[in-house]
């Protein structure tokens, strides 16, 4: 039986991004020839119906859907919770099907990402979906938008990660706790910050850049106007 | 006290909230559903992007201008927002996402369970969401918690709190809950 697979990249700032190389690197690796892949992202345009029915279309057809996205300030970006708002509204729509959903977050940071999770699993739930796993890919930062097997050793866990997680797939399996851990390992915090902060200070310092500059120091905004009221 | 509202619930009744907040406020309260917002575009020029590094200001031209600095200089900032799967609702994650430029700089510091960047201003406001639910629902109310609890742990805010509204109890039992932490507020703000 023909299983469909739908990609869906939560990233909307063009072609060359993380979320689009780790779902690439993901598909590369699915080996079962039943499965057919195919692949969306999120627009950037809100609201774009045209892309709302396009997503709500091929997430009715999906038999697994695997959602890539980065993390923005703890959760999900706006078009993206745009999204899911959109698709929850529309849910008693879907044909009466078990889909399968998995959820990937990534993000430059070397920790965090519950939060944004917690929010996929809630949406999945919300929206009948099986839960089928989760990964969590701090450092994924360094990725760039550049091809996975193109990356050097640090992302080598990111890459192990989606590697064991595509078999599973493949198997009909969810994602394994193996893939979870792994994608999960970073370089300690501690060394990361020293080696970000020794660059940007290098870069600013070349550059005569006020990297500190606080620019509505003096603005008040609203507050200088009278059109707010006193109680 | 300067209170700024940011209001992205579609049909509450908030004027209860105007009348339970401290006498004396200064309150300026936007809706989000009127204002010309777009949507960060994650080109971190406003923190960290090194060919086109500006730091502290957004390139995006809409009224996020004058959001930035009411923001800043607020004392209490309420966040009122529907909770979608136990995050903020789109719009007001609009306004969360672009806060970046006016929250962040670019050199990191390990901060709670997270990972933050140094803070751009000294002083921040205290921030208290105020989740709105149709049904009561134990999960998201859960998820909305933790979040804002880091939310506010990532913003190095002086104080910060949630609380969860839910349309199915009773008007006198959210009221009261507001009551109580309206008295919260006015003890640790004092």
């Amino acid at each position: 039986m023909n299983c469909r697979l739908l990609l869906l990249s939560g990233s909307y700032r063009g072609e060359k991004t993380t979320s689009n190389s780790i779902l690439s690197h993901l598909s590369q690796h699915i080996e079962n020839k039943d499965i057919s892949i195919e692949r969306l992202k999120i627009s950037s345009r809100i609201p774009d119906k045209k892309n709302d029915e396009l997503i709500f279309n091929h997430i009715d057809m999906a038999d697994i859907i695997i959602f890539c996205a980065p993390k923005y300030n703890l959760s999900l970006p706006a078009p993206v919770m745009y999204q899911f708002e959109r698709l929850y509204q529309r849910k008693d729509e879907l044909t009466e099907k078990k889909r399968k959903f998995i959820s990937i977050i990534q993000f430059e940071a070397p920790v965090g990402g519950t939060i944004a999770q917690k929010i996929c699993r809630n949406f999945s739930d919300s929206m009948g979906f099986c839960w089928y796993g989760d990964l969590t890919l701090p450092g994924a930062g360094e990725i760039k938008g550049r091809p996975l097997h193109e990356t050097d050793s640090m992302i080598k866990n990111i890459r192990t990660s989606l590697e064991i997680t595509a078999k599973a797939i493949s198997d009909g399996h969810p994602v394994p706790e193996k893939a979870r851990k792994t994608g999960k390992k970073q370089m300690p915090t501690w060394l990361i910050i020293l080696i970000v902060n020794s660059l940007i200070k290098q870069y600013c310092k070349k550059n005569n850049i006020d990297i500190f500059k606080a620019p509505y120091e003096n603005e008040f905004g609203l507050w200088d106007k009278n059109d707010f009221y006193h109680n | 006290m300067k209170i700024l509202i940011l209001n992205a619930c579609h049909n509450q009744n908030i004027e209860n909230l105007n009348v339970l907040l401290p006498n004396k406020s200064n309150i300026i309260h936007i809706r989000l559903q009127e204002q010309n917002i777009l949507h960060c575009t994650g080109c971190m020029s406003c923190v960290w992007n090194m060919e086109s590094m500006n730091p502290g200001y957004c390139i995006l031209k809409d009224d996020m201008n004058f959001i930035y600095p009411t923001f800043i200089h607020s004392d209490l900032v309420i966040l009122m927002t529907d909770i979608v799967f136990g995050g903020f609702s789109h719009q007001m994650k609009k306004i969360i996402d672009r806060l970046i430029s006016a929250l962040f700089t670019a050199p990191l510091k390990k901060r709670g369970l997270d990972v933050g960047h140094i803070m751009r201003y000294k002083k921040r406001p205290s921030i208290y969401a105020i989740g709105f639910q149709n049904k009561y629902n134990n999960e998201t109310a859960d998820t909305f918690t933790k979040y804002i609890e880091n939310i506010c742990t990532l913003w190095d805010v002086p104080y910060g709190n949630s609380l969860i509204y839910a349309l199915d109890q009773d008007a006198e039992s959210n009221n009261q809950l507001i009551q109580n932490t309206i008295t919260e507020w006015k003890d640790t703000l004092a």
